[in-house]
């Protein structure tokens, strides 16, 4: 075995032990405890036997196994850019809600100090 | 008719005062300025004179800031939303022009346009951007113009509440006209004028912003 793949198994395993730590904190859901796993284990297969990707390299049209992997993880990595992109711009969104309705508050606020601080007091009615 | 001008406002401290006088002075009393989430003293300065002030707490955007100002102004009884600039480019002389339309042609966004008369001292770069900018709302949205991305411009307050700024940065103003294309709203231009100086080409919008504006754009149009 060479030192990349020893390398490469060391980091996946790392990788999985923070995906166990997320879901015990029930920061992740099931599902993506799942796909992360899935993620993991193949990386960690495919680091300790390459040559398994050569079952794909016929049906795929590509003359090696290891660019198989590569392909598939590009595609991956640009699906998760994408998704990542959606959620940042839906925080984002949120973000701004939260401070436009603060800034109003914030408004209304001051204008009832306002209207408190004008009241006008009458002097009590004489009986 | 009434009309509220909302000023959106960032780090303008120096300026803001004599933007609001101005205004004031012209009759123009229903201000709305949002500060967003400025370091300086751009709320306090801006309260001193007496309109109306919100506070973003952090630093949104121009677009989110227009939207604030745009909502708080539709809460009040606007009939017309003039949206203006807080760093003394534009000129308080064209808001007249701009409700015009509103008033007499049943127009529903009027845009200003700095190319229509020839008192803009616009640098050749950006007007070289702006002209396409202009094509590309043409093709994309199918609304024809003589300018992009200025921000003097006229609200009635059907097209305010039929607009939905999204964008927080300054893609919400291509963003305005693709809702002007897409809810087919009666539109015009008519010539204002924008005044450029250094301080303005300093902290105004870089024109290299412009391919980041159109990569936002294409984004936008397939995602939705």
């Amino acid at each position: 075995m060479e030192i990349i793949q020893i390398l490469i198994i060391i980091f996946a395993l790392f990788a999985f032990s923070r995906s166990v730590l997320r879901i015990k904190e029930k920061s992740i859901t099931k599902y993506e405890f799942l796909f992360w796993s899935a993620i993991w284990v193949i990386v960690i297969i495919v680091a300790s036997l390459p040559s398994i990707t050569d079952f794909f390299t016929k049906p795929l049209g590509i003359a090696r196994g290891i660019d198989v992997a590569i392909y598939i993880s590009i595609i991956l990595l640009f699906y998760l850019n994408f998704r990542l992109y959606v959620k940042t711009e839906q925080t984002n969104q949120e973000l701004t809600k939260i401070v436009r309705e603060l800034a109003k508050e914030k408004l209304n606020q001051s204008n009832q100090d306002i209207k408190k601080e004008n009241k006008i007091i009458f002097p009590k009615e004489i009986d | 008719m009434e009309t509220w001008i909302v000023i959106p406002a960032f780090n303008e401290e120096k300026g803001i005062q004599k933007v609001i006088n101005e205004l004031k002075e012209s009759g123009y009393n229903n201000i709305i300025v949002v500060d967003d989430g400025s370091k300086d003293k751009t709320f306090e300065k801006s309260q001193e004179t007496g309109v109306i002030v919100l506070k973003h707490l952090i630093n949104r955007g121009q677009g989110a800031a227009l939207k604030t100002g745009i909502e708080c102004a539709l809460e009040n009884n606007t009939e017309v939303i003039i949206t203006f600039d807080s760093d003394g480019q534009h000129q308080v002389e064209d808001i007249g022009n701009l409700i015009l339309p509103i008033k007499e042609r049943d127009m529903e966004v009027v845009l200003g346009s700095r190319f229509l008369n020839k008192k803009s001292n616009v640098p050749f770069i950006r007007k070289l951007f702006l002209k396409c900018g202009a094509g590309i709302f043409r093709i994309m949205y199918n609304v024809k113009l003589t300018d992009s991305h200025n921000g003097l411009r006229a609200l009635s307050r059907k097209a305010a509440e039929t607009i939905n700024i999204s964008q927080d940065k300054m893609e919400h103003a291509s963003e305005i006209i693709e809702e002007i294309g897409k809810h087919k709203l009666r539109y015009c231009e008519v010539p204002v004028t924008i005044k450029y100086s250094e301080e303005t080409l300093r902290k105004g919008q870089k024109t290299s912003n412009a391919f980041y504006i159109f990569f936002k754009m294409v984004i936008n149009k397939f995602s939705r």
